[in-house]
């Protein structure tokens, strides 16, 4: 899984939130290191819903919300937990220390 | 903005605009409502057109087959795009100044090359116009000066050459059109027959003038123009076999021109037999027409010019009145319409290039900076397995993405600013220049040629490094030799950039010294204008009369403290000239040189206040019924008499057969009668009641501001004599300072580049300077823990600046000496290699590097040594 696919589904897992909540919580999240403008921004979200992982929630008038479907949240946690083995394996063989980056 | 985005979201493939195109509007409005700003447009619009470009042309990773390498050349093109666009948009400030710069290097550059090309070099708007030549006599010493030819001598040439498919001849002609409420000054030209096969036009209605209108008795007629026939006639399609009235005659329509076709903003045209001065018809020594020809194929200006010259001298054999210091020339009228213009439009397409130059070094200066800073980057892409020559193509893609969005904003920034310089040369013929295909492919050039100039080197330089040693020497390094080219790009800016402000420092001080150049009459309070009476004043004694009656009312007027008239005063752009003899010297005609005449009013010299420096002012007595007097200028006195006295000597100017003698009673002190940088002020003045004349130009001497004055005057003369055409109505001052406007456009663009120049300099070695010292953060802490004072930092960062500068300022002065030399035409009263030009240029440039190294020295000083240590 990409990091921007990854820290859309994180962002969604707390919540529905339309696109511009998408955008400021992703860049939060990710310390600024990940930075989507409209333009990727939809191209993910029409990836992740035609894959399933995101659906449509109630919107206001003006704006569409998105929220995790249960597929995605368990991609979310299997990459998560993937992510979490790599780290460790890494600390394991003393490449990072506690508290590093 | 909002419609930039609403735009550029419509390229997206119908699919997913439908599913997204609003809820991407909405999210855009709250994004920008939050932050707004030009980087975040800068990012937002790059990152809508690289999902673009995935969306609609999808690249999708080849499936591997096997017995395949690599990817397909198209796939990895697109990739590269994509992947310039992202890269781009992540740095946007940097991409911003990069596109800043281009585009006004790119923009200025195509909308100087667009005025050029449609004044200089696009073909004129005539069939086959590379044919085209003009065919006259011209002087041997000035060839410049263009004499033309004389009726009898076109004759012959069209009779015996056999160059030119077809010979013609105009002749420049001013009418008072009595049509409509008020009577109209209107301008034409006058031509042979084979005016219009010439130029290869005809009529659009009507026809073309045939063998039977050259008839001095042939019935008159005339053919309109497309302008004057919609103006005047409202587009009237019955107006063939109409009569037209004018001042002096009636002249039937017999054909309108083409909308599209102009010459010289001829209103009409009429046949030059029927409407030319008998005097011009029957005499050699009268160069008054202008001749043009068509050659035949195969021959060319050249080959023509021999020819033609051979008949010439012929006839100067056979009619010595007509020998003259002249030569014949045939040449393309291309070369001749913008011909005034070419040595300023050619200086000022330097310059731009020079600029361009500059923006490609700045270009050149950021990239580099900035492929310093991605080293790692390339590095561990290279480590990573990326072919260095895919990593040279993705720099130079990112520079051809910056080049290809500059030069669309540069070619933008050309339209607006052709019509910038449209408005204020004001000169008709810059009206031809538009963004074409020949501009397109101009800046298509310059756009590419740019790219390579400030991409290629970053790209080589990038391979050249060696991974290994750039992972290890931390994020912010470039090495020895890449600093060494950054400085050069900065030498090599400001070398340029002293050209520039050199040449507009010498235009500057040219356009101040023909500013002090004093004119030769007090040009404060004066009001003029140019009045014609109607044709039906036929007797010298009746336009007498009324000019009299004109002056009494005038000098009566509230606010009037004197008022004369003139046949044409200074600055009203009269030329026309007679040859000079003097009585008891054996000259043949035109030895002594030609001088200016001027038919001048009682009071003349008091009014506009030009001294009488030798012998006396015209009296009242100089009328008809007394002999013929004159006042000769200072030069003329100087050169012909050499500190003797020229009163009571008799000459003559004009045509022998037509002039009469006069006697000199007076000089007057040398007046600039056609700009304040002319150079010849040999000029005669003579008593108007000796010659009166139809058209006159008054002079009034006002108490007040002349401004409120000129409306009050043109009434009272109208009521004298409501047929009265006034027209020209305007102070003296204006007209000076329209006379000095093609100097003050050159002035205003010259120092509008070489201000852009200065800057992107500026810009270009704060660039180098304060990489170089945040390059030393390190180094400097440790010098300051070492008891180091700020002063010693300040010093060693400005230092190396100014050692840049300097090392720019005098490569730039070696330059300056060398190219200030092409701007000879347009200088006046200053040497190319003016010293105190140059010294001001030098001194500028310096404090300009001195403020511009000053901000990084002083952040240089506030480094926290422990701060400073401790960063890597």
């Amino acid at each position: 899984m990409k990091p921007a696919d990854f820290h859309i589904l994180l962002a969604l897992a707390a919540g529905p939130r339309h696109g511009y909540g998408i955008m400021k919580e992703v860049e939060q999240e990710s310390g600024g290191g990940v930075r989507l403008e409209i333009g990727s921004l939809y191209r993910l979200l029409g990836r992740l819903l035609d894959a399933g992982l995101i659906e449509d929630a109630d919107g206001d008038e003006r704006r569409r919300f998105y929220r995790i479907t249960r597929l995605g949240r368990r991609a979310l946690k299997a990459e998560a937990q993937r992510l979490a083995g790599l780290v460790d394996l890494v600390r394991a063989r003393r490449l990072l220390r506690e508290g590093d980056a | 903005m909002r419609s930039v985005v609403a735009w550029l979201i419509r390229l997206f493939p119908a699919r997913f605009r439908r599913e997204f195109g609003a809820d991407m509007r909405a999210t855009f409005e709250d994004r920008w409502r939050e932050r707004p700003g030009a980087v975040a447009a800068v990012r937002i619009v790059l990152d809508l057109i690289a999902a673009i470009m995935s969306e609609r042309f999808g690249y999708h990773p080849p499936e591997p087959e096997p017995g395949r390498k690599g990817d397909s050349l198209m796939a990895v093109l697109w990739q590269d795009l994509r992947f310039a666009v992202r890269t781009l948009g992540r740095s946007p400030a940097f991409t911003l100044v990069a596109l800043g710069i281009l585009a006004l290097g790119i923009g200025i550059n195509t909308a100087m090359f667009s005025i050029a090309n449609a004044v200089l070099w696009q073909s004129l708007p005539y069939r086959d116009a590379g044919r085209i030549v003009w065919t006259g006599e011209v002087d041997r010493a000035n060839p410049d000066n263009l004499w033309g030819a004389s009726y009898l001598n076109f004759r012959d040439w069209q009779r015996r050459s056999h160059a030119f498919e077809q010979l013609g001849a105009t002749l420049f002609d001013n009418r008072i059109l009595r049509e409509g409420a008020e009577p109209t000054r209107v301008s034409g030209v006058s031509v042979t027959r084979e005016f219009f096969e010439i130029l290869g036009v005809q009529p659009a209605l009507g026809r073309a003038f045939g063998p039977a209108d050259e008839r001095t008795s042939a019935s008159p007629v005339i053919i309109l123009s497309d302008a004057m026939w919609r103006q005047r006639f409202g587009a009237d399609r019955a107006i063939l076999g109409r009569a037209i009235r004018f001042d002096d005659g009636t002249f039937t329509v017999v054909g309108v021109m083409p909308p599209r076709f102009a010459y010289h903003r001829a209103e009409y045209f009429m046949p030059l037999g029927q409407v030319i001065d008998p005097y011009f018809a029957t005499h050699r020594s009268v160069w008054v027409l202008n001749v043009i020809g068509r050659l035949r194929p195969g021959e060319t200006p050249e080959t023509a010019q021999t020819e033609v010259e051979g008949i010439t001298r012929q006839i100067r054999h056979d009619y010595p009145e007509c020998n003259r210091p002249f030569v014949v020339r045939v040449i393309p009228l291309r070369q001749l319409t913008g011909s005034d213009l070419r040595p300023a439009l050619l200086a000022l397409m330097g310059a731009v290039g020079v600029v361009l130059l500059i923006a490609c070094a700045n270009l050149a200066g950021l990239m580099s900076v900035r492929s310093a800073a991605r080293a790692r980057e390339m590095a561990i892409r290279s480590a990573l397995g990326a072919a260095s020559h895919r990593i040279i193509r993705q720099l130079l893609t990112e520079c051809l993405v910056l080049a290809a969005a500059g030069g669309a904003a540069g070619i933008g920034l050309a339209f607006w600013a052709t019509h910038g310089l449209q408005w204020l040369s004001k000169d008709p013929r810059l009206l031809a220049a538009s963004i074409n295909l020949p501009v397109l492919l101009f800046a298509l050039a310059a756009t590419l040629g740019t790219s390579l100039l400030f991409g290629v080197a970053p790209a080589v330089h990038a391979v050249h490094t060696d991974a290994a040693e750039a992972l290890k020497s931390g994020p912010r390094s470039g090495g020895p030799r890449r600093a060494h080219a950054r400085q050069a790009l900065v030498v090599g800016q400001v070398a340029l950039c002293v050209v520039l402000l050199a040449a507009a420092g010498l235009l500057f001080r040219s356009f101040e010294r023909v500013l002090a150049v004093d004119p030769g009459f007090r040009a404060d309070h004066l009001l003029t204008m140019r009045i014609l009476l109607p044709a039906r004043y036929e007797k010298d004694d009746a336009i007498r009369q009324a000019d009299g009656r004109f002056m009494q009312t005038l000098n009566s007027l509230p606010g009037v403290n004197s008022a004369t008239m003139v046949s044409a005063l200074p600055f009203s752009g009269d030329r026309s000239t007679g040859d000079l003899t003097i009585e008891g010297r054996v000259s043949n005609p035109g030895d002594l040189g030609a001088v200016s005449f001027r038919r001048t009013m009682p009071g003349y010299f008091h009014v506009m206040g030009i001294p009488i420096v030798r012998g006396r002012d015209f009296a009242a007595a100089d009328d008809a019924q007394h002999p013929a007097v004159t006042i000769i200028s200072e030069s003329i006195a100087r050169r012909f008499w050499k500190g003797g006295d020229p009163i009571g000597t008799r000459i003559e100017i004009g045509p022998r057969d037509m002039a009469g003698w006069m006697t000199i009673v007076g000089v007057a002190k040398d007046v600039h009668q056609i700009g304040l940088d002319d150079r010849s002020s040999l000029a005669t003045y003579q008593p108007f009641a000796q010659s009166p004349r139809h058209q006159m130009e008054i002079a009034i001497r006002t108490s007040g501001s002349p401004a409120r004055l000129g409306a009050a005057a043109a009434r009272e003369l109208r009521r004298i004599e409501p047929g009265l055409i006034i027209d020209q109505v305007q102070e003296m001052s204006e007209k000076i300072h329209q006379s000095v406007a093609p100097r003050r456009m050159n002035l205003v663009l010259f120092g509008l580049f070489a201000g852009v120049a200065l800057a992107l300099a500026a810009v270009g070695l704060y660039g180098v300077v304060a990489f170089a010292a945040g390059q030393r953060t390190r180094e400097f802490g440790i010098r300051m823990a070492l008891g180091a004072r700020p002063a010693d930092v300040t010093r060693l960062v400005l230092g190396q600046g100014i050692a840049l500068a300097l090392a720019g300022v005098v490569l730039g002065m070696a330059a300056a000496l060398w190219l200030t030399r092409l701007l000879t035409k347009l200088l006046f009263g200053v040497e190319p290699a003016d010293p105190v030009t140059l010294a001001a240029v030098a001194l500028v440039l310096t404090l300009v590097a001195v403020t511009a190294c000053w901000i990084p020295a002083r952040r240089a000083t506030r480094i926290d040594p422990t701060e400073a240590l401790r960063i890597e």
